[in-house]
């Protein structure tokens, strides 16, 4: 059996990483909101450089 | 002359002289050896032989916790009003009467307010022989007056979880409860209040659904039941055989649903050295 110490120190370090990355989701929900928006308004969605180039 | 001599009269073979042997052993059902119930009790009810751990009651699970005569019992009095006026084979009202009869309690559950290793702490203790330990109204209030007890206190909470679920006798409300409970130790989390949840043979159901699984930790004893639906329903729903050992503490350990499983013996001083931490 664990000790108990040692197992909640690491309970609260699984916990912080949980944490971060919520934070990090929080982040990145805006930015693929904003993506969503684009494409639900007919607007073309932002070249991700993929090195394509439209002929003109 | 004789050297014996038969006394007149009938010989008198009441009372006294018999010597009753039932109830003084146990058979283990884990390794099927035959053991003096006094050494048993010695034991904490833990097999000897095997380690196998009996279920306990309610009052003697919160003597082996609790500091000897340091804690007092409270809402005691709330009882079931059978809101559903409910019959299955007998009526449910007649099962309450029962259970109480044999329990000595109102209800599946007492609460406590006491010291563990001289820190104050606010127990709740579930009792399996009234009615399967289920959850119905007076259960989830008690329950819940023992978290806000813990708030109001700032004192850690334990909650030693017996119960085969919510007490279908009283339908949806014993159903409320799950969500009563769980927004209870949401405010408990806020707080910061430690809050201990010990899972004994067995807990299942709609108590592993709610707190028996919210505690900041989890712990249980060795071989207990832990689940939400049965084995049987399992395997039937799903179509495969189940492994070995499934629901059992040491396998949802071993799978990351439990923190610890600790012998009976040494939950007291476990308890006590994670609240150290905790508190601290």
């Amino acid at each position: 059996m664990k000790d108990v110490m040692e197992l909640l120190r690491a309970k609260e370090q699984e916990l912080l990483k949980v944490r971060r990355q919520v934070e990090a989701l929080r982040v990145a929900l805006p930015l693929l909101r904003a993506e969503d928006d684009s494409q639900a308004t007919g607007m073309a969605p932002v070249p991700r450089g993929t090195g394509q180039v439209e002929n003109t | 002359m004789a050297w014996f001599k038969r006394e007149s009269g009938e010989l008198d073979n009441s009372g006294a002289k018999t010597v009753r042997t039932e109830g003084l052993w146990v058979k283990c059902e884990s390794c099927r050896q035959i053991i003096w119930k006094k050494d048993l009790e010695e034991n904490l009810n833990v097999c000897p032989k095997c380690g196998k751990h009996f279920r306990i009651d309610a009052r003697t699970r919160l003597a082996l916790l609790l500091d000897e005569n340091q804690y007092e019992t409270m809402d005691g009095n709330l009882s079931s009003t059978d809101p559903l006026k409910f019959v299955d084979l007998k009526r449910y009202s007649q099962r309450l009467r029962q259970a109480q009869h044999d329990t000595g309690l109102k209800d599946a559950v007492i609460n406590a307010q006491g010291k563990l290793l001289g820190r104050p702490v606010v127990v709740s203790v579930m009792e399996y022989a009234f009615i399967g330990g289920s959850m119905g109204a007076v259960v989830g209030e008690m329950i819940t007056r023992g978290v806000e007890r813990a708030l109001e206190s700032k004192s850690p909470l334990i909650i030693v979880s017996a119960s085969g679920g919510a007490r279908m006798m009283e339908g949806v409300v014993s159903l409320m409860q799950l969500a009563k409970i769980s927004a209870a130790l949401a405010r408990l989390d806020e707080a910061k209040v430690p809050y201990i949840s010990v899972m004994t043979d067995p807990t299942t159901g709609g108590v592993t659904a709610s707190f028996a699984m919210l505690g900041d930790l989890n712990i249980a004893e060795p071989g207990a039941l832990i689940g939400f639906a049965g084995p049987r329903v399992i395997e039937q729903t799903i179509r495969q055989k189940l492994p070995a050992g499934f629901q059992r503490s040491e396998f949802l350990l071993e799978h990351g649903m439990l923190d610890a499983v600790v012998p009976r013996q040494e939950l007291k001083p476990y308890i006590a050295r994670a609240l150290e931490f905790m508190v601290a």
